[in-house]
């Protein structure tokens, strides 16, 4: 009596098990590979909502509402406070933008506003008279004229992104899960002047 | 009684590997590279050239006086951001050394924006500022002339420190010096 040889198709099969299981593996580790490559960042997943706006139309926030009226450039800004004797002129690149903001559930300072102009970020600078938008005194649902003012290098307010700048209107460094109102600029559309002399933000008069 | 014998040699073969191993070489110190004044040193986030070094009785951003038996040494420098967002970390940046009257440890009493006279929080990013920093000093403690150390500092990225996991950035660094004199032209 002879020992029967291993049929060569169970060969064939191990093999091809092998081989699948290879490919099984393979596949695993690149689709793992994907979500780890395509998953969203710490600070995307708690990044603030953006309730995006042009020029002339009203955005909201949990915080406030926005309506931008008009985006202006000087060289030159002059500002007087009440409470010094000294009056500030300084020169420089300023994208001033005109905004008319409505707190909506409390007082609130916008100090921590933005211009973004394609990767570069810009914070809104602090050298208004009192009260400004930045620090504002003013209650709920009393809408306040007044700007939020950046000074920004040539070569931002030159390059082609500036045709897609945007403004962020926060209170906070990080706005954290919270909506905030953002409107979109077209700097190279802005109001060029020689000078420009800042005022303290006023609360609307509506008659 | 071989233990004393046995203690001495163990010891002695400590000293010996520690020696081999360079454990009693003197450890080099590194002096900080020097720059000269008007030179522009480049830090890991910012462009720092300082232009003069001076004393002052009016603070020149405010136009101020000093009060009585005092005097500003004042520090100018074009400072400019070259990331792509605000900087926060400008007033660590420049720290003095007079014999007598500044300790490197002082930060400066103040830092603002000339011409224009502003207080400053922050670096705009890509936009060269021309700041000035004041110490103020007793009239007695330091005259034109006298010598002074001008220390450029610098902060570094911090992941995953071992003690507190949210640290950001190392302390400030000095990372370069300007050996010169109160008053000298750059």
């Amino acid at each position: 009596m002879t020992r029967a040889e291993p049929a060569r198709p169970v060969k064939h099969s191990r093999a091809l098990r092998r081989l699948g299981t290879t490919a099984a593996v393979i596949a695993l580790l690149a689709v793992g590979a994907t979500i780890v490559g395509t998953a969203p960042t710490d600070d995307e997943v708690i990044a603030p909502f953006e309730n995006v706006g042009t020029i002339g139309e009203t955005v909201e926030g949990r915080e406030t509402r926005v309506l931008v009226t008009g985006i202006r450039t000087t060289t030159s800004l002059t500002a007087s406070y009440a409470f010094t004797a000294l009056d500030a002129t300084t020169e420089g690149t300023w994208v001033i933008v005109d905004t008319v903001i409505t707190p909506r559930v409390n007082s609130v300072g916008l100090s921590n506003s933005e211009l973004r102009i394609g990767e570069y970020l810009f914070r809104a600078t602090d050298i208004q008279p009192s009260p400004s938008l930045l620090l504002f005194p003013f209650g709920p649902d009393l809408p306040v004229t007044g700007s939020v003012i950046f000074e920004i290098p040539d070569f931002a307010l030159e390059s082609a992104d500036a045709r897609n700048a945007t403004v962020v209107y926060q209170s906070r460094t990080v706005s954290t899960l919270d909506d905030v109102p953002t409107v979109r600029l077209d700097l190279t559309t802005a109001e060029s002047f020689d000078t420009v002399e800042l005022e303290a933000a006023l609360v609307e008069d509506h008659g | 009684m071989l233990w004393p014998l046995t203690v001495v040699a163990a010891a002695t073969a400590v000293v010996a590997i520690v020696a081999l191993i360079g454990g009693f070489n003197d450890v080099p110190v590194e002096r900080l590279p020097l720059v000269e004044m008007g030179e522009t040193h480049e830090g890991s986030e910012i462009l720092t050239t300082v232009t003069s070094v001076y004393l002052t009785t009016v603070n020149p951003a405010t136009g101020t006086p000093a009060e009585a038996g005092e005097q500003f040494l004042a520090v100018n420098a074009t400072l400019e951001n070259t990331s792509t967002r605000p900087n926060l970390w400008q007033r660590d940046t420049i720290r003095v050394v007079v014999d007598g009257a500044i300790e490197p440890e002082k930060q400066a009493d103040s830092n603002v924006e000339v011409p224009g006279n502003r207080g400053i929080s922050f670096l705009q990013a890509g936009l060269p500022t021309d700041l000035v920093y004041l110490w103020r000093i007793k009239t007695a403690d330091a005259t034109p002339g006298d010598d002074v150390i001008v220390g450029i500092f610098d902060r570094f990225r911090v992941t995953n420190d071992p003690v507190f996991d949210d640290t950001a950035y190392t302390s400030p660094t000095p990372v370069a010096r300007i050996v010169t004199t109160i008053g000298a032209q750059p």
